[in-house]
């Protein structure tokens, strides 16, 4: 091992034991392992004769003049140093090192000073704001933890936990933030940021136990603003009074997007779509950072009520805000078809099937059900196998498999993959629409007949988007017709 | 014909050992048996006759050679039918002969005609049997020698002879000039010389003989020589009938007309006389132009009410034979035919009555049947209509209906049965037209509720929407946030000293 030392005597250039050649400020002979240092005496000796052997026989008494004064200096080096080494502070040390970018012998010199007390939390602090200083964010926050458990810590080393646990990394990095903060929130009085901060953390987690708690607490003790109260009580389901705190919010900053954006998807989960269209809309107008959200809801309702050129729009917009989402795609591919854009609508989809997403099964059916619009056949029948390898098994996509081996003449299996398709859900009216028409057509009227009579029952007086005003006409016309001969 | 004298011949004949070929004798008499049995044969007739209507045209002009035919139908007729008109004549032929002069003589008015020909040729077969050879010689050589004379027919030469007045010693004088040579042929034929002796030297002489004496007649009757006084209206009246039975029987309508209308120039058409003429043609199948002369004959003579009962009864029984067809109207008429005619006939006035009834009854189907039919085009014209605006059901039972109205009409009426039937047999290619439209058609609707699929899947879709934005919102106040409090406790981090 060799330690660097400041430059001594030269006089001492070979191993006593050895006598191999050795450097100034080596403790240990590289060739024999001799301690240099314990040899010292020996090396004096040596030095002396090898002096002697230069300088003659008549230097020895000079030599044991220097050797005792040697000694002496020594005695007093080591006094100095025993002194000096009962009486040094490690921390300050640390802190130097530190200062000088020896982070390593730092944060040695803290954590050894902290084996032997480890109760000082100025050196914890420290040693945290170290670790931190070395991206070691998971021991800072530890440290500082553990510093926060000594009696009175100091009020700022809990925001550089908060700070510091801010700076965590990794899958579960907000879940180790936010027992930080909590810890830190409990353990104390602290800033009221915290809560808010803690609250936050839960509404983006969906703890409801936490954020119900933190909740509690903050809003007893007054430490949470309206919007982090709002939020959190919209995670916690308590739509009407995040509603109530949103709206405020939003008649108080006319300009913002959010507040309208959350105040009508809150609306629109209550059922109120008429109100939630209104407040979307505003929160596109306003720029909301929701945009995906909001464009996707307000596409949807528009959708449901028929006013498909308003959700292609919104939908519009809600890709802008996320072009590759699926969701978004799928019901702008929805809408494309709604307003007569069936090769968009087909393309869109498409893409959607190419997708590794819970919605490419589905989009391969929509697929299927286009091309079986503009009757190619085949590819019809290739978009339905790609639906079922995706593991869709849906009535509708039963029906369109019907539909398919209908237009290539196999009545048998499309009867039976309509059947199927009522089996799996024997409400959906279009699978009875589908067998009664097969039916009649195969000239089995009488049972023909009884499905679109089930069809029409299921439908009922919904018939927006349906021929059920002329397939009523047709059953009565079978019925008077065909049946009555 | 196979007479008794014949009879009495063979019998004669057989008595006599000499008597040669019984057998061939027996063979002529049965083959003459069917044929005049004491005139010349049919063809030596047919000769003679024909030989002096030759001789007569160059004499008398060309317009009885249009008359030819009926002159040989004249000549050609049966003994029988001689007899018939002439029942003395097989005992006083000259009576016989002289009484068809008179009548053919009183008969001619102006032009010739068919039967005043047909006659003609009577007369003059009358007259060659009178001046045949043989004809009082036994029954077996006479036919012998009239079937010899008939081979050798074609081998006489014709004698002229000039003409003589047939007056009263006329027929004597011919039939002693006839007979000069009956005993010399008659002991030939005895003899078994046959025709081959004076038989065949006289046969010229005898026939050309017999050609005169025709021609004698003829030329004396044409001439109007003949007493017309012997000659009655009643056989002027049988002359007309038997003349118009000729004209029926040979020639057609239009002739009879016409000759008609000359025989009334004869004899005045009494009504008996249009009874008979009526009677015949009624017989012959010409009942309507029989009832012309029937109810011709109640015109002249009203009081005869067994014409008008003869008249009655025709339209009677044409009426039953109408209705039997169903032919009501021309059975009323027929019917009031008869009751116009006879008044009394109860039976034309009941079956009257009871065709008027059926003629009313019939119309009023008919007009049921009519309102049936327009009844059924209408419905059918609705039908239509309803299917215009797809309203195929509808369209199909207003058939179905029009198809019932026209069921209604049976087969009684054809116009009205045949309208029947068309509009049927288009009615229900119609509604099986329509079943396979509508039937058809509903594979149109499949697909038809993609709208309803689509707006069911975004109704699906989890409305829950605002969770993933308030933790996207949450998420950005907290990054706000800790940038805020970094930013402000950066110091605190940083600074090694605090």
């Amino acid at each position: 091992m060799r330690v660097v030392r400041p430059p001594s005597d030269a006089s001492l250039t070979r191993c006593p034991a050895c006598g191999a050649s050795v450097d100034r400020g080596d403790i240990i002979c590289t060739s024999c392992g001799a301690n240099l240092l314990k040899m010292a005496g020996k090396g004096a000796n040596i030095q002396a004769a090898t002096a002697e052997v230069r300088a003659g026989r008549n230097w020895t008494r000079l030599l044991i003049w220097l050797m005792a004064g040697i000694v002496v200096l020594a005695g007093v080096a080591g006094a100095g140093g025993a002194v000096f080494w009962l009486t040094r502070d490690p921390v300050a040390q640390a802190r130097a090192a530190a200062q000088r970018g020896e982070l390593l012998t730092a944060i040695n010199q803290l954590e050894a000073y902290l084996g032997r007390k480890p109760a000082d939390g100025s050196a914890m602090v420290l040693l945290g704001k170290l670790y931190a200083r070395a991206e070691q964010f998971d021991k800072a926050c530890d440290t500082l933890l553990k510093a926060l458990e000594q009696p009175n810590p100091d009020a700022s080393w809990k925001m550089a936990a908060v700070v510091i646990a801010t700076r965590l990394t990794g899958p579960d990095a907000m879940a180790r933030q936010l027992k930080i903060i909590d810890r830190i929130c409990r353990s104390g009085d602290v800033d009221e940021r915290l809560w808010r901060l803690l609250a936050l953390g839960y509404t983006v987690t969906d703890d409801r136990k936490a954020l119900t708690d933190v909740l509690g607490r903050g809003r007893s003790e007054g430490k949470l603003d309206n919007e982090t109260l709002a939020l959190g009580l919209a995670a916690e389901g308590d739509l009407p009074a995040a509603e109530k705190q949103l709206r405020d919010l939003a008649v108080l900053s006319p300009d913002n997007g959010d507040y309208p954006a959350m105040v009508g998807l809150l609306l629109d989960a209550q059922g109120q779509s008429d109100a939630a269209i209104e407040f979307l809309e505003k929160a596109l107008r306003n720029k909301t950072s929701l945009a995906r959200w909001v464009g996707l809801r307000l596409g949807m309702l528009y959708l449901s009520r028929g006013e498909d050129q308003q959700a292609l729009n919104a939908l519009n917009q809600a890709k802008i805000a996320a072009p590759d989402d699926p969701e978004v795609l799928y019901y702008q591919a929805i809408a494309l078809r709604l307003v007569g854009l069936r090769e968009e609508a087909l393309a869109q989809f498409e893409r959607i099937a190419g997708m590794n997403t819970d919605l490419s099964g589905e989009a391969a059916a929509k697929m299927a059900a286009l091309y079986l619009e503009t009757g190619d056949v085949d590819k019809a029948a290739s978009a339905a196998r790609q639906a079922v390898e995706r593991g869709v098994n849906t009535p509708e996509l039963q029906v369109v498999q019907g539909r398919v081996q209908q237009a290539l003449g196999n009545l048998s299996e499309a009867e039976s993959a309509f059947r199927k398709a009522i089996q799996l859900n024997p409400d959906y009216p279009v699978a009875h629409l589908e067998l009664g028409l097969l039916l009649v057509g195969r000239q089995a009227v009488a049972e023909g007949v009884q499905s679109l009579d089930r069809y029409l029952e299921l439908v009922g007086d919904n018939r927006a988007d349906t021929r059920a005003a002329e397939i009523e006409v047709l059953v009565s016309q079978l019925k008077q017709s065909v049946l009555s001969s | 014909m196979m007479t008794r004298e014949n009879v009495k011949s063979i019998k004669k004949f057989r008595g006599k050992a000499r008597c040669r070929a019984i057998a061939g004798l027996l063979a002529v008499a049965v083959l003459w048996a069917g044929v005049d049995s004491w005139a010349w044969g049919p063809r030596a007739q047919n000769a003679v006759v024909a030989t002096a209507f030759n001789l007569l045209i160059k004499t008398a002009g060309g317009e009885l050679g249009r008359f030819r035919q009926d002159v040989l139908n004249g000549c050609s007729v049966s003994l029988s039918e001689v007899e018939r008109l002439y029942p003395q004549y097989g005992t006083d032929p000259v009576n016989a002969i002289m009484t068809e002069m008179a009548l053919l003589s009183s008969a001619r008015r102006g032009k010739f005609n068919a039967y005043f020909a047909y006659r003609l040729g009577l007369l003059g077969k009358m007259v060659a049997i009178y001046a045949a050879p043989m004809r009082d010689a036994p029954v077996t050589y006479r036919n012998l020698y009239y079937s010899d004379a008939d081979k050798a027919i074609d081998t006489i030469r014709f004698e002229p002879r000039p003409r003589r007045p047939v007056d009263g010693n006329y027929f004597p004088r011919l039939a002693a000039e006839v007979a000069t040579n009956n005993e010399l042929i008659l002991s030939e034929y005895r003899s078994g010389i046959g025709f081959g002796g004076a038989a065949s030297q006289t046969f010229s002489q005898s026939a050309s003989l017999t050609v005169a004496a025709i021609l004698d007649v003829w030329t004396q009757m044409l001439a109007g020589n003949a007493i017309q006084g012997s000659v009655s209206d009643a056989q002027l009246r049988d002359y007309v009938l038997e003349g118009c039975a000729y004209y029926l029987a040979n020639r057609s309508m239009a002739e009879f007309e016409a000759a008609l209308k000359n025989f009334s120039a004869i004899v005045a058409m009494t009504p008996d006389l249009r009874i008979r003429l009526g009677d015949m043609l009624y017989d012959r199948g010409q009942q309507e132009r029989a009832i012309r002369e029937y109810e011709q004959a109640l015109a002249e003579a009203p009081d005869r009410r067994d014409i008008a009962q003869r008249v009655s009864r025709y339209y009677l029984d044409r009426g039953k034979e109408q209705l039997a067809r169903n032919a009501l109207e021309d059975a009323l008429k027929s019917l009031e035919q008869a009751v116009n005619a006879d008044a009394l006939n109860e039976e034309a006035v009941a079956l009257r009555v009871d065709t008027e009834q059926k003629i009313a009854e019939r119309d009023a189907r008919q007009q049921a049947f009519q309102a049936a039919l327009k009844r059924g085009a209408e419905l059918r014209n609705l039908a239509e209509q309803e299917i215009e605006t797809k309203r195929i059901a509808e369209g199909i039972s207003l058939l179905a209906q029009a198809e019932a109205a026209f069921s209604e009409v049976t087969d009684e009426f054809p116009m009205e049965a045949q309208q029947r039937d068309r509009s049927i047999k288009e009615i229900r290619s119609r509604i099986a037209q329509l079943k396979n439209y509508l039937l058809s058609s509903v594979s149109s609707y499949s697909g038809s509720d993609w709208k309803r699929d689509l707006r069911a899947a975004v109704a699906t879709a989890n409305p829950r929407v605002y969770e993933p934005a308030i933790r996207q919102l949450a998420g950005e106040k907290y990054a706000d946030l800790t940038r805020v409090l970094s930013s402000e406790f950066k110091n605190t981090v940083d600074d090694l000293e605090r």
